[in-house]
């Protein structure tokens, strides 16, 4: 019975042959990078870092956030004044939501209940109710804060009653409660205030200054926030990326062209990366080993290899790339 | 193939932008405070880049057309110096500059508030879809339409300057240069050049094209109105001079009594009013193909015609042009 051995390994083979790709393709979800200046999406193959695809999405898309019910990416386009969903494992886009003012930057409440963006032209940050992404109209325009001046990044607590806010143009720091969409405090805080970060137990936010070489630290566990630490990191300290342990976070200093490691515990500077072309947004692959840094000036995704502190590779992808995600990326706490 | 060619040139132009921005321009910006700009900053090094790419191309290519085959010995080179000033201000990005912190807040302000009121957003790319589905997602592709629309509207912008009394009396300083050269296309009064940008810009964002979108789109079109400009003696021939705009189509735009009126002495109007594209011309029936370099500026410069003094400064040709536009809306005796 030679030619049915045969015909079984052929026709092996060729299931093989197909389901190898297949199975390489879901095994490692691509990685999205936002293209700000291009209206359209890098998608990356996570273990060749080929770019397989860009996907048109709409103008100036600067920041994306993942629904946490892990179904759809949203990517926030704000000369388009919309949002873009797109299937954050096949890269599909889902639909485009219109009609939403200026959304530089979002963030979704843990409960998917809310979902706020910072309007950095218009110095407003919107809040709305999130009815879901196939609903016929998935936002529910709640309340709108006005600011003074040029909202920038958000984040949200993990019970998803406050949303903290920071303003480049005035310098300062809001808390927004949710429910009532009211300001919870004001503060001024250092030069040029870009990304907030929350740590895991809420306790304690992170305030990048673009305009300075440090990282603010302040305690909001309490009614009104108290400065705890200014940490000097790098010129143009701005981004952050938690490393997954519970313990250190990553911070972009897009003037230093470096990467600072934070260590919470003691609040110190405990390595530092070399990172070209302006860092910005981060990503850190499962692997806890491999950062994905967009390198906005030089138009490049870098891969950088946090072990041997060396930038590993360069994509080339859109002009002026800004966020990057995937889901095969390490914890976020 | 040609987009790989764009993408080559388009790499080539980022790494200089690149080494330009983060060796000068990032950290004079960081230590202004200037750190909330960075993006803009960033763009405006491209916009400074191409600008000066732009005068290179015009010094060493169109400048060597202007002395192998000029129309007119450059008499006063003073009046050509004032044009250099011009086209320093607009290429090298100080005008963008004033209107970056001038008039784009309002812009978004405005656009912001009517987003915010349920005004759709409209794409000209999504309008074209679904007709053509992707073809705005080809980088050249993407940029000759642009270019087209924006000609098109170009066109009705420079007829509206040469149809209307008030506008023409500011762009009237654009058609004073008697010694026309590669430099005079920047030749603008401010106001005129504020006008004609807050139109674009509204078409612009009408269509949801932003402006780091066509760079490319304005450096091609600012290089060949450049060339139009030239004191360079040439056509284009009988097929690409109804093609392109040529240093000959567009000196008849500028000829004394020819290019700025219609139906005789004093009236308003013209022909040859095409920036890139004459098929407008053609079209709207105001092409002039005639084959003659003629003596270019106003009637009413001419002796026995007014001699009137458009200026010999910059700032004396911006103050007059003030005098000349209230005059026309009847607020000034004097123009």
């Amino acid at each position: 019975m030679p030619w049915i051995l045969t015909g079984l390994a052929s026709l092996m083979s060729v299931l093989v042959g197909w389901a190898l790709p297949v199975l390489a393709q879901t095994a490692t979800p691509p990685v999205f990078v936002l293209n700000s200046l291009e209206a359209s999406v890098s998608v990356i193959d996570a273990q060749t870092f080929a770019e397989l695809r860009r996907i048109p999405t709409g103008k100036e898309a600067n920041h994306l956030y993942l629904t946490p019910d892990e179904k759809s990416l949203i990517v926030a386009n704000s000369a388009s004044h919309s949002l873009a969903l797109i299937d954050p494992l096949s890269g599909t886009l889902q639909r485009k939501i219109h009609g939403v003012p200026d959304p530089y930057y979002l963030r979704m409440s843990a409960d998917m209940r809310w979902l706020v963006t910072a309007s950095n032209r218009l110095d407003r940050i919107d809040i709305y109710r999130w009815n879901g992404a196939t609903a016929a109209e998935p936002l529910a325009h709640a309340g709108s804060i006005r600011v003074q001046s040029t909202p920038s990044h958000l984040t949200i607590d993990s019970k998803g009653s406050t949303v903290y806010a920071s303003l480049q143009g005035s310098d300062e720091l809001v808390a927004i409660d949710l429910a009532s969409q009211k300001l919870r405090w004001r503060i001024p805080a250092g030069k040029l205030p870009a990304d907030v970060h929350l740590t895991r137990d809420d306790r304690m936010l992170l305030v990048g200054l673009t305009g300075d070489d440090q990282v603010e630290v302040y305690d909001v566990s309490q009614a009104q926030p108290t400065l705890v630490k200014r940490i000097k990191t790098g010129a143009g300290a701005h981004a952050f990326r938690s490393r997954g342990d519970g313990r250190h976070v990553f911070v972009s200093n897009r003037v230093a062209n470096t990467i600072s490691i934070l260590d919470l515990t003691t609040l110190e500077v405990v390595d530092t990366l070399p990172v070209p072309g302006g860092p910005d947004c981060i990503e850190l692959l499962a692997d806890g080993k491999t950062l994905l840094v967009t390198s906005r000036w030089a138009g490049r995704l870098s891969v950088i290899d946090i072990d041997k502190k060396a930038v590993i590779r360069q994509i080339r992808v859109g002009r002026s790339p800004h966020d990057v995600w995937t889901a095969g990326h390490a914890p976020r706490d | 193939m040609i987009d790989n060619a764009l993408r080559t040139v388009s790499d080539a132009f980022g790494f200089v932008q690149q080494a330009f921005f983060e060796g000068v321009m990032q950290p004079l910006m960081f230590v202004l405070g200037m750190g909330n700009l960075l993006e803009g900053g960033f763009a405006a090094s491209g916009w400074l880049l191409v600008g000066l790419f732009q005068m290179l191309v015009m010094v060493a290519l169109i400048g060597d057309l202007e002395r192998w085959r000029p129309v007119e010995k450059v008499r006063d080179k003073a009046a050509v110096r004032v044009d250099v000033i011009y086209t320093a201000v607009h290429r090298l990005g100080l005008f963008r500059l004033a209107l970056f912190f001038g008039i784009e807040p309002m812009w978004n302000l405005l656009f912001g508030q009517m987003h915010s009121a349920g005004w759709p957003s409209w794409q000209l790319d999504a309008w074209i879809a679904p007709w053509w589905p992707g073809l705005t997602d080809t980088a050249w592709m993407a940029f000759v339409v642009y270019l087209i629309v924006f000609d098109f509207a170009d066109y009705w912008l420079h007829r509206g300057q040469h149809s209307l009394r008030w506008w023409w009396s500011l762009h009237a300083l654009h058609h004073s240069q008697r010694q026309m050269t590669m430099w005079s296309d920047s030749r603008n009064h401010l106001l005129d050049d504020l006008l004609r940008d807050c139109l674009m810009v509204l078409l612009a964002r009408g269509i949801g094209v932003v402006p780091e979108q066509f760079i490319a789109v304005v450096a091609c079109t600012q290089l060949l109105e450049s060339l139009a400009h030239a004191n360079f003696r040439a056509g284009f021939g009988r097929v690409l001079e109804r093609t392109l705009v040529s240093p000959k189509f567009h000196r008849v735009h500028h000829s004394i009594g020819v290019g700025h009126e219609s139906s005789g002495r004093g009236t308003l109007g013209g022909c040859n009013f095409a920036v890139l594209f004459p098929v407008w011309d053609v079209l709207f029936r105001t092409a002039d193909f005639g084959d003659r370099f003629e003596a270019t500026g106003v009637r009413d410069q001419l002796p026995g015609e007014g001699e009137r003094d458009y200026g010999h400064g910059f700032w004396q040709q911006q103050l007059r042009g003030v005098k000349r536009l209230l005059a026309a809306l009847g607020l000034s005796s004097r123009a």
